[in-house]
């Protein structure tokens, strides 16, 4: 065989070691890359953490008018029974005032429910519910301590330093009596979503 | 990029020390592959560290909670399983490596002199890696994890006077509990790592720096020795391609039949009340347990089994000839052999309950491991030496 | 006294073989053999699963699983004498990798002579789980052993999956390094020949 080892030899001879080295290098390089996709994986939600966050909710004890609170991957989700009053009021609203306009098609998917994430899209605190009328307002809704943000009973953004109506989370009807929240893989408030039409399917 | 080296240089020996102690070190062309366990073994212990700090994010060190939590990685946490079998496979690999690594030492005479610090270092990385086995074992909290650490530490309770009190004091508690896990959790993942990798095998390789390696012909670089060779490229593309081999081994275990080397017992939760009917320790343990099972008094056999690796520091002066490597010494080489035959013989004996031709054959094992050193120590006296190498070897 | 010994490549080839032969022998000798015919398909896994939850959990929870028993480990305790254990891992727990499953198998089948007590096991509590007039036992027992062995490593389909690839893989890469390696060589091995 031909002494292929030399510096200044041939050119075929250099290209056929550098080659193998090349091809070596690149197959060791992929190997570390896959090596490191199951590590990078592992720090992802775990699955136990991804299946609990669908859950059904049971619905049949609720009132008309009745407000609950229940937590969800450790964030509050609102849930109100609305009032035919509430419906109305809420339906006699001008979009060109609201904030962040939204009609009601577009908060919730049946308007005797309200489902969304209670915490208020200003600096993070959990509204509180007045049944009888925010203060200074004439109607029932959400009052935020904090810094005094209102919202109606579609969790719109009424008047205050908030910017945008509450954040909505999927959710389905499975009947009467329960409703399915979450889905997989939504996080949450930090997805940003106040429409009903934008939600991934529960 | 040479501008960014440039720079560095300026204020840090990192080129200096990277063709020094890496791509320029002077390595005997001679050695063979006896001679790679050695990165082999460096490789095992990047891989338990990584997967290490993996587990580590998800093990909870609580008695109550330890099981399920193994559970909630092997079943939850994305490639979960692959990580926890990669760490609980590892320490097979880790340990083979690292006895070839120590039976090269014995039969080239990599222990002598001017090597002995060296032998010793490793020897400390040795018993800091058996301890590390050992504490690891426990966090599981399975049936043998909970008993093999029962068994162990009641071993010291023969100590005499200060036994009783010591063991309670190892373990924290009256018998193995909470305490005894959360502190094995915290020396396996803190302490022992960092005694192991960042003082014991950094101190490893300065001492061998000082010397340079050992080589098949026992023959120092500066006699009539091998000729030396950079040791990039030659032995990267070396210890590369055989790492590359023997974790193809590891990896289809790891992925096919992980079950080989998880006992059976770990797989039902620690229950303080019923002792297996078969208590069995981790392979790489099993020639060490067989010596304490050959030697009737307790006491005597715990002295025993930390004999047979503290007799191993005195090598260097146990063993007088001036010829370093078994090649050149016939009597050495056989009894060399046979001293590698006999670890496997109290393997295999280890494994099993000692009685009849079992305890006979770890009892014969056993005086022979011991007697293997007081032959080291007679043989250069008439033992006939094979003419060494006159020229360079090739 | 001079010994003529074979070269120190065929001693290091030799103590390879022995070292790699001598644990694989021992695993081979311990490695279960009996001729159960075992099913692992995802079927007989589904089928296992309602075997279990009509004719054992009442009694037993796999709960990695997230079935609870039905009856408490307290009246199952004062009814039998004995808790009866939790079978997540029970495959696992009673062999390695098969074993276990045939294990369980030939346990649930092993009620036929002593009707009441198992003539395999005599000490444990569990009374007999079909009745004796039940064409379907073995295949009920089959299924139930498929069940668990899946319920023990529910990752080992994936698991054997992704190793075809990382050992292909691994081939690949080590026989580039070996080449590699070689060529590096060659140079100075062509060196010292001239």
């Amino acid at each position: 065989m031909v002494n292929n080892m030399e510096d200044d030899k041939g050119d075929g001879k250099i290209k056929r070691r550098d080659f193998l080295t090349i091809a070596t290098a690149a197959v060791g390089v992929c190997g570390i890359g896959l090596t490191a996709v199951p590590f990078i994986k592992a720090m992802s939600p775990t699955r136990d953490v991804i299946a609990a966050g669908v859950m059904d909710i049971d619905i049949s004890g609720i009132k008309e008018g009745e407000f609950r609170v229940l937590m969800w991957r450790r964030q509050p989700v609102f849930i109100l029974k609305r009032t035919p009053e509430m419906i109305s009021k809420t339906r006699t609203v001008d979009m060109a005032n609201l904030k962040d306009p939204a009609t009601q098609e577009e908060r919730v998917i049946r308007p005797d429910f309200l489902v969304c994430i209670g915490i208020c899209t200003h600096l993070g605190c959990i509204p509180s519910w007045q049944p009888a009328q925010i203060p200074g307002l004439d109607q029932p809704g959400f009052y935020c301590p904090c810094h005094g943000g209102k919202y109606d009973t579609l969790g719109r953004r009424l008047d205050g330093p908030p910017p945008e109506n509450l954040h909505l989370l999927p959710y389905a009807f499975i009947d009467e009596k329960t409703i399915k929240l979450g889905a997989e893989t939504f996080a949450g408030f930090s997805e940003d979503i106040r429409k009903i039409k934008d939600l991934p399917k529960a | 990029m040479a501008a960014l080296r440039a720079w560095i240089d300026q204020r840090f020996p990192l080129t200096e020390f990277i063709e020094k102690h890496l791509t320029k070190y002077p390595t005997p062309r001679n050695l063979n592959y006896f001679w790679n366990f050695g990165s082999l073994a460096g490789t095992f212990l990047a891989v338990q560290i990584l997967t290490g700090v993996w587990l580590a994010m998800f093990y909870k060190p609580d008695t109550t909670l330890a099981f399920d939590s193994v559970q909630h990685i092997m079943r939850d946490v994305n490639y979960g399983w692959l990580i926890r079998y990669l760490h609980a496979l590892g320490p097979t690999g880790f340990f083979f490596a690292v006895y070839i690594h120590m039976g090269r030492a014995l039969f080239y005479g990599s222990y002598k002199n001017p090597r002995e610090l060296l032998w010793w270092i490793g020897l400390a990385i040795f018993l800091a890696l058996m301890a590390e086995a050992f504490m690891g074992y426990l966090l599981p909290w399975g049936q043998m994890s909970y008993w093999g650490a029962t068994v162990i530490t009641n071993l010291f309770s023969a100590i005499p006077y200060i036994g009783s009190a010591f063991v309670v004091w190892l373990r924290g508690d009256y018998s193995v509990g909470d305490s005894t896990l959360g502190r094995f959790f915290a020396l396996h993942t803190t302490l022992l790592p960092l005694a192991v990798i960042g003082l014991l095998v950094v101190l490893h390789l300065a001492a061998l720096h000082r010397v340079g390696s050992n080589n098949p012909e026992g023959i120092d670089l500066d006699k009539k020795g091998p000729a030396v060779v950079p040791f990039a490229p030659y032995f990267i593309t070396k210890d590369l391609w055989f790492i590359s081999l023997i974790f193809t081994g590891y990896l289809s275990f790891v992925f096919f039949s992980p079950d080989l080397f998880l006992e059976p017992i770990n797989l039902e939760p620690a229950n303080s009340l019923v002792t297996p009917i078969h208590m069995t320790t981790e392979w790489y343990f099993l020639p060490f347990y067989a010596i304490v099972k050959s030697i009737p008094n307790k006491f005597a056999g715990i002295i025993a089994m930390f004999g047979a690796i503290l007799i191993l520091a005195f090598l260097p002066y146990l063993d007088r000839s001036p010829i370093r490597s078994a090649r050149y010494r016939p009597l050495k080489k056989i009894f060399t052999w046979l001293f590698f035959f006999n670890f496997l013989a109290l393997g295999y004996a280890g494994a099993k309950l000692p009685v009849g031709g079992i305890l006979l054959m770890g009892r014969i094992s056993t005086v022979y491991y011991f007697l293997y050193f007081l032959l080291l120590l007679l043989i250069p006296g008439f033992e006939k030496i094979n003419p060494l190498p006159r020229e360079e070897q090739t | 006294m001079k010994i003529r010994l074979p070269s120190v490549h065929w001693q290091a080839i030799a103590a390879l073989t022995v070292t790699f032969l001598f644990p694989l022998t021992i695993i081979a000798a311990e490695t279960e053999t009996s001729k159960i015919d075992l099913d692992f398909s995802t079927a007989a896994v589904k089928r296992g699963a309602v075997v279990f939850t009509v004719l054992c959990q009442n009694c037993h929870s796999v709960k990695y699983l997230g079935y609870q028993a039905r009856l408490s480990a307290k009246d199952t305790q004062s009814a039998f004498g004995k808790a009866p254990p939790d079978l997540s891992l029970m495959a696992k727990a009673r062999g390695r990798e098969s074993a276990g499953e045939k294990y369980i198998y030939a346990l649930l089948l092993s009620y036929d002579q002593t009707p009441q007590k198992n003539s395999l096991f005599p000490y444990i509590a569990m009374p007999p789980p079909f009745s004796q007039d039940d064409p379907e036992r073995p295949a009920k027992a089959k299924d139930v052993a498929a069940f668990l062995y899946f319920a023990a490593e529910p990752a080992a389909a994936e698991r054997k999956m992704l190793g075809s690839y990382v050992i292909g893989y691994m081939i690949i890469l080590t026989v580039l390094l070996y080449l590699l390696n070689r060529k590096t060589w060659k140079r100075i091995k062509k060196k010292s020949m001239q």
